[in-house]
C-alpha cells in the first residue's frame, strides 16, 4: 500500500487540517495543497469511513499527526493505551510529522479534552521530559512539541515558556511546532510582546508552523481576551507575526487549523495560498539581498 | 535530582552519602515540590466541572490578578467540547429535544460520566442508560431507546471493514454437514430492540433509510456495515431472534430448531437468504472443523 502513496515528507508550503466535510471535494478535484494534518484522536476507531478516505487522500498528499490527547503535561503517567492506539495510527499512515503539546488533558481517570496549563517549574519540566521521552521510543521517532496558548499563568512558574521549551528540547532532543496564533494569544492575554516571543524561541528546532484564528473577548478587568477558538481566518496581525517568523526560519510546513465553523474548501485554500505567498516574497527578499542561501 | 521509577512516579533521588544533612534538606524539599505540583493538578482539574469552585491557588491572569473569567475559558472549553461530542455522536436525540434540552441534559451526563480516555467517538456508551434513569424524561420512554440505536450505529461505523462473506460460501459446504455449521458475524452489527416505531424515528431525524420489516410496534432493527456505509434493516421478531442465536454461536441447526419452537410461522430458508442478503456473517465453518 505505501508504494502507492506519495513521499511522506511535509514540503516548506501551506497545508490544511482535513475536515469530513472537504474529503468529497478533496477526493475528487485532487487541489494543489502542500499536506493536510488530522487529530490523531478522530482516526482512532478500527475501520470506517474516516480511514477509508484518509487512506485514499494519503495516497495523493503527505500528512502530518498532531495528536490532542496524550497529556504530555499532565502529572499522571502517560495511559498506555492510548499510546499503543498511536503507535498504530502512525505506522499506519506513516506521516512526515508527529506532534503533541505542551499541555495536559487527562488527570487521574478523567479526560477534559481541552489543552490544559501547566506551571514551568523543575518537577514539570521532569515530568514532561519523560513523557515525551517515553512516547518518542514508543513511537519509534522524533515527536514535535508545540507552544500552548494561554488564558491563566502560575505563580509557582520559574521559567520562561521559551526557555522551558529549549530545555525540554536539549534534554529529548524532540522537534518544536511552533504555533504562531498560539504566541499572539498568549502574548496579547499577558500584555508581553509576541515579537519578543518570536525573537527568543529557540527557532532552529522548529519544524513545522500553525496558524489558525482567535475569538476576541475582555476580561473582568477590561483587558483583552483572545480564545484560541480556530474559528475564523487567521488574523491580519497573526499574519504579520507569521512573516517575521518565517523571516527567521525560513520557509516551514505551514498548518492552517480550522477547527469549528468549517468554511468551504476554497475559502480555507485560500488561507493555505496566503501562506505560501508570505514564504515565497520571504524567498524573493532573500534572492534579491543575494543572501539566500539554497537548501536551509 | 529526579527519577522516574518504573510505575511512572517520579521520584525525588538522593545522592552522595557525604552530604547526608544537605541531602536530606534537599530530599523534603523535593517531595514538597512534588506534592504540591500534583496538588496543582488536582485542584486545576477538580475546578473545571465543579463552577462553584474558587479559581485554584497560585492560578493568575494578567498582572498576577486572579480572573474567574480566564479560568473559566477552561471550564467553557471542558464543557462546551464534551456536550459538541456527545451531540456529534447522538444527533438524533440532539434533534428530538432540541439544542437547549440536549445541552443541559448532556452537561448533566458529563458530570455524572466524564469521559476517561481521549477518543471522542467512544464517548457516551452510558448516555442511553443515563436518559433512561432521568427523570425528566420519563414520559418520553422511546429515547432511551434511540440513544441506544445511536450508539449501536456509531459502533458500527468505526468497526473494523469486513465485506462479509462471499454469497456462496454455504453452497461450498457439504449439505450433510450444514446443521453443524456455525457463523462469526462482521465486526460491524448488532441488533437493536425497541417497542417503538424507533425506524420512523430514525428516518425523520437522520435522513437515513431502514430497509425491510418495520412493524409499528415491536421494532427489531439489524445494524452493519459491510461496506463504508452503515445500513439498516428492518427484521421480523423470529428472523432476528434467529441472528442473534448464531451471532451467540450456535450451530444453523440448533438455532433453527430453537426459533421453530418460539415460533409456528419460522421459514428458515427466507430467514438465511434474509442475512446472507445482508452481508453480516464474516465467515461459516462446520463445528467439528471449527
Amino acid at each position: 500500500m505505501s508504494a502507492q502513496r506519495v513521499n511522506s515528507t511535509l514540503p516548506a508550503r501551506g497545508g490544511v487540517g482535513l475536515k469530513a466535510e472537504h474529503y468529497r471535494t478533496i477526493l475528487n478535484s485532487k487541489p494543489d495543497m502542500g499536506f493536510f494534518e488530522v487529530h490523531a484522536e478522530n482516526y482512532m476507531g478500527a475501520g470506517g469511513p474516516p480511514h477509508g478516505y484518509l487512506e485514499a487522500i494519503r495516497r495523493d498528499y503527505p500528512l502530518s499527526i498532531h495528536g490532542v490527547g496524550l497529556s504530555i503535561g499532565g502529572a499522571n503517567p502517560l495511559n498506555k493505551n492510548h499510546l499503543a492506539r498511536l503507535k498504530a495510527l502512525v505506522d499506519r499512515y506513516d506521516p512526515g510529522m508527529f506532534s503533541e503539546h505542551l499541555a495536559w488533558s487527562t488527570h487521574d481517570t478523567q479526560y477534559y479534552n481541552d489543552l490544559l496549563p501547566l506551571p514551568y517549574t523543575d518537577v514539570t519540566l521532569q515530568q514532561v521530559v519523560e513523557h515525551i521521552d517515553e512516547t518518542q521510543t514508543h513511537l519509534g521517532r522524533q515527536m514535535l512539541l508545540e507552544n500552548p496558548s494561554a488564558y491563566v499563568t502560575f505563580t509557582q512558574s520559574t521559567y520562561e515558556e521559551t526557555e522551558f521549551l529549549n530545555e525540554i528540547v536539549k534534554r529529548t532532543g524532540c522537534g518544536l511546532l511552533l504555533d504562531v496564533n498560539n504566541v499572539f494569544v498568549s502574548a496579547t492575554n499577558f500584555g508581553s510582546s509576541p515579537e519578543g516571543y518570536i525573537d527568543r524561541f529557540p527557532v532552529e528546532h522548529v519544524q513545522e508552523i500553525h496558524l489558525g484564528g482567535y475569538a476576541p473577548d475582555t476580561d473582568e478587568r477590561g483587558y483583552p481576551l483572545l480564545i484560541d477558538a480556530h474559528d475564523r481566518k487567521v488574523a491580519d496581525p497573526v499574519w504579520a507575526l507569521y512573516a517575521r517568523t518565517i523571516g527567521r526560519t525560513g520557509p516551514l510546513p505551514t498548518l492552517i487549523e480550522w477547527d469549528a465553523d468549517i468554511p468551504t474548501w476554497d475559502v480555507l485554500a485560500f488561507e493555505a495560498e496566503q501562506a505560501d505567498v508570505t514564504m515565497q516574497s520571504h524567498v524573493q527578499a532573500e534572492k534579491r539581498r543575494g543572501s539566500y542561501a539554497s537548501g536551509i | 535530582m529526579f527519577k522516574q521509577r518504573k510505575d511512572g512516579v517520579v521520584m525525588p533521588q538522593v545522592s552522595d552519602s557525604k552530604q547526608e544533612n544537605r541531602d536530606l534538606k534537599g530530599y523534603v524539599t523535593a517531595l514538597r515540590d512534588l506534592g504540591g505540583n500534583l496538588r496543582g493538578y488536582v485542584e486545576f482539574s477538580q475546578g473545571l466541572l465543579e463552577p462553584s469552585l474558587p479559581v485554584p491557588n497560585g492560578v493568575v491572569g494578567r498582572d498576577g490578578a486572579v480572573s474567574q473569567m480566564r479560568y473559566g475559558v477552561y471550564r467553557n472549553n471542558v464543557m462546551a467540547s464534551l456536550i459538541d461530542a456527545l451531540a456529534a455522536n447522538f444527533p438524533a436525540l440532539h434533534n428530538l429535544v432540541g439544542r437547549d434540552y440536549f445541552r443541559a441534559l448532556a452537561a448533566e451526563f458529563v458530570r455524572a460520566h466524564p469521559p476517561e480516555q481521549p477518543v471522542l467517538s467512544e464517548f457516551g456508551d452510558k448516555f442511553s442508560e443515563f436518559i433512561a434513569g432521568f427523570s425528566p424524561l420519563a414520559n418520553y420512554p422511546y429515547l432511551k431507546d434511540v440513544a441506544t440505536m445511536e450508539w449501536a450505529w456509531l459502533g458500527a461505523y468505526h468497526s473494523a471493514d469486513h465485506e462479509g462473506m462471499a454469497v456462496d460460501a454455504l453452497s461450498k459446504i457439504d449439505p450433510e454437514l450444514l446443521g453443524d455449521v456455525v457463523f462469526t458475524a462482521i465486526p460491524a452489527s448488532s441488533l437493536v430492540y425497541s417497542p417503538f416505531a424507533l425506524s420512523e424515528i430514525w428516518e425523520q431525524n437522520r435522513s437515513e433509510k431502514v430497509t425491510g420489516v418495520m412493524p409499528k410496534t415491536n421494532q427489531a432493527i439489524l445494524i452493519c456495515r459491510p461496506d463504508m456505509d452503515v445500513t439498516l434493516i428492518g427484521l421480523a421478531q423470529d428472523v432476528a431472534e434467529f441472528a442473534e442465536l448464531l451471532f451467540a454461536g450456535e450451530t444453523l441447526g440448533e438455532a433453527a430448531e430453537e426459533v421453530s419452537s418460539r415460533f409456528d410461522t419460522f421459514d428458515l430458508s427466507a430467514a438465511l437468504s434474509c442475512l446472507l442478503a445482508a452481508r453480516v456473517f464474516a465467515s461459516v465453518s462446520d463445528k467439528a472443523s471449527a
